[in-house]
């Protein structure tokens, strides 16, 4: 049953491998997935240690209800000390990997030390190898998983691989489990490849014997009959996660040629139904998903006919989408290729655009670009070249490949405004997203774990138009109905961190819970499920203090290993200073009010129970989550903050 | 005939106006604030596909 997958803590310096099963007491704080992730990468990790050095580890973490009966328990969580911002290193993947890795009878993943060649895992059956890699090291994302089905004679092994950026420690490096599946943010494939890591094969046939076989049956049919009534679910059958893109680019909430623009002159070369007319070739799902948003397209024709593949959604429209480039064919293939070489494509788009405003703007020319044009009118060109600049290390792509720190660091010299241009939280580029109009999205990217980022938090219910007493009685205080209002939206990011985090550590899809509508699952429904699969009670309550549990025990990582605090959790200058030029009437002139922006980090902390001075946990708040209990300096670091 | 209805129903992305878009438009206005919209259709279900605002676009272009 789920309960008794275990831990395997591997360390690469010296072959060890050792195994151990999940105490209840991590199990009835943490769950499972990113929470006891987090437990494990703040234990596991050396304090202070070079993220690409053997203290870091790499901690790969299925759901607890992942290779389940519940709907869409497909999700795996991978962690570490991140070499991008310093920080809690955290990307979420779905797929069939994480099954797979319950079957075989582990849920984590502790992979520590550093191999001196290169080596893969083979996780099968309760059982741990570490193989020789020699023969794989240069092989791409799609050649790899083949390579090791093939030698280990199982065509239902699932490989999560790094591609070349990782094995060149680009630090946008990504870590794939699938032909869409990627743990893209936070540079998880750089420290992969730090280690030498190449793959992880898993193949098990374990059962996942369930606690109540009929109830949890009966429930998850019904759950089912739940998600698929919704608007939501339908349009993502069809349009996948790109049916939101018509959406926010019609309001102008999408950031073009780096937030310069926010609407797209060209919008109706880059919808889905533009996508869906030249290269749809089916939808896909991932493991006990009825839902099925991942789009397989096939180009026909020209330079790279015959490539197939699964996406775009959403992120891939916007990120891809934001450079200018006017046709599906360039994000398809920018898309293919950040696959095959393993590179965060929210990262790394930002990245780019960044420089290329650099370059707009005379701050770096063509002998700083090693001869490439980078305006934006060159898109449709240079976005594959660049790709494979980065993930060679080569030319101009070996800064990129840095992430905005570097960057910045490199760039500076040319300009004092460089900062301004490469557009970040902590470190982490941020998705084309317009912050600056809805406040509820700028303090999530602002305070998020793991920097800028959408999915920390996406606070998206204030755009359904709900009724105030729906959000009252879903957030447990007044908050506004109308996204760029700044009322109650401290309670509504804080809400959907604990949520997600809960999310995350179940293991289920977040699309598929209340993250696109209150009538998707959410604490009532994960109850059910966790009572009749695995036999846990849970309290509402409860689930919720685990949500805060694991978001305050990451915050204090970020502490610990980089020193964040208040000072960090900031907004790109630019979403405060550059009121919005385009889009509707009802968002032009929208800007980040700096003042009122301070006020909503005040009652953000304090609700937290963090203190508002540096925005880290008070004693009082670690005691009563029992953070004070972890094996650490959690309080003593905190008192002398 | 009621989920139909449900599946006509959009809201304006400016005003918030409920817009009831006639069986396969695909154009419509909205009532309130006069923004007008190009209408696509998913299964049955209407959806905001862009807005005729020439001024907001038009303007993006001259960057």
């Amino acid at each position: 049953m789920p309960l008794k997958s275990k831990i395997a803590i591997i360390d690469l310096s010296n072959n060890k491998i050792t195994q151990e099963p999940i105490p209840e007491r991590m199990r009835r704080h943490y769950l499972g997935g990113r929470g006891i992730g987090a437990h494990l990468i703040y234990n596991h990790v050396e304090p202070k240690t070079d993220p690409l050095g053997p203290g870091n580890a790499l901690v790969v973490s299925a759901g607890f209800l992942t290779g389940t009966v519940a709907p869409a328990a497909a999700r795996t969580h991978i962690g570490c000390k991140s070499p991008l911002t310093n920080g809690f290193g955290s990307s979420n993947v779905g797929g069939f990997f994480g099954p797979e890795l319950k079957f075989a009878g582990f849920e984590h993943l502790v992979i520590k030390g550093a191999s001196e060649k290169p080596v893969y895992l083979w996780v099968h059956d309760g059982e741990i190898e570490i193989r020789d890699a020699t023969h794989l090291w240069g092989k791409d994302t799609f050649e790899t998983p083949q390579i090791i089905q093939e030698e280990l004679d199982d065509e239902e092994i699932k490989v999560a691989c790094i591609g070349l950026a990782g094995e060149n420690l680009v630090k946008l490096a990504n870590f794939r489990t699938g032909p869409k599946n990627s743990a893209g943010r936070t540079g998880t494939g750089c420290i992969a490849g730090s280690k030498r890591l190449k793959a992880i094969a898993v193949r098990g046939h374990q059962d996942l014997k369930l606690a109540y076989p009929k109830e949890a049956l009966q429930y998850a049919k019904q759950a089912v009959d739940q998600i698929m009534s919704t608007k939501v679910a339908k349009a993502m059958s069809v349009d996948g996660t790109s049916f939101i893109w018509n959406v926010t680019n019609t309001i102008g909430l999408l950031e073009f040629y780096n937030g310069q623009v926010n609407k797209f002159k060209d919008w109706q070369k880059l919808t889905i139904e533009a996508f869906d007319e030249k290269y749809k070739a089916g939808m896909a799902g991932c493991f006990n998903c009825t839902v099925h948003c991942r789009h397989q397209f096939r180009i026909k024709d020209g330079p790279w006919a015959g490539t197939f593949g699964e996406g775009p959604e959403y992120n891939t429209q916007t990120a891809l989408g934001s450079f200018g480039a006017d046709n599906w064919e360039t994000l398809l293939v920018g898309w293919h290729l950040a696959n095959k070489y393993g590179i965060d494509t929210t990262g790394w788009s930002n990245d780019v655009r960044g420089v290329m405003e650099l370059y707009q703007r005379g701050i770096i020319d063509k002998e700083v670009t090693g001869g490439l044009d980078l305006s934006w009118e060159n898109a449709n060109q240079i976005i594959p070249i660049l790709l494979e600049q980065t993930a060679k290390k080569e030319g101009i792509g070996a800064i990129i490949g840095q992430g905005s720190l570097g960057i910045i660091k490199e760039f500076s010299k040319y300009s004092r405004d460089v900062e301004y241009y490469i557009l970040h939280v902590k470190g982490l580029g941020k998705l084309g997203n317009v912050d600056r109009a809805q406040p509820s999205f700028a303090l999530g990217i602002a305070t998020s774990t793991r920097g800028a980022d959408h999915l920390r938090s996406r606070p998206a219910l204030d755009h359904y138009h709900l009724p105030e007493e729906v959000l009252r009685k879903l957030y447990g205080g007044p908050v506004s109905s109308d996204f760029r209002s700044y009322e109650g939206k401290a309670r509504m990011v804080r809400w959907h961190e604990l949520t997600y985090a809960v999310v995350d550590c179940l293991g289920t899809c977040k699309f598929q819970t209340v993250f696109f509508s209150p009538n998707l699952p959410a604490y009532k429904e994960w109850r059910k499920y966790l009572r009749y699969i695995t036999g846990l009670e849970f309290t509402e309550e409860e689930l919720f203090d685990i949500g805060e549990r694991v978001y305050t025990l990451e915050r204090m990582f970020n502490y610990r290993e980089a020193g964040f605090t208040r000072k960090d959790d900031r907004v790109p200058e630019r979403c405060i200073k550059e009121p919005l030029k385009y889009g509707l009437p009802a968002i032009r002139g929208a800007h980040i009010d700096r003042e009122k922006f301070e006020k909503l980090l005040d009652e953000y902390y304090e609700l937290h129970g963090w203190d508002k001075e540096n925005g880290l946990p008070l004693p009082e708040t670690l005691k009563r989550l029992e953070l004070d209990k972890e094996p650490s300096h959690l309080i003593t670091e905190s008192q002398s903050a | 005939m009621r989920k139909q209805e449900r599946d006509n129903i959009l809201r304006c992305l400016n005003c918030s106006e409920r817009m009831e878009i006639p069986l396969k438009a695909k154009q419509f206005t909205c009532p309130k604030c006069k923004m007008e919209y190009y209408i696509g259709w998913r299964d049955g279900q209407a959806k905001i596909l862009g807005s005729v605002d020439k001024e907001g676009v038009e303007d993006a272009a001259k960057e």
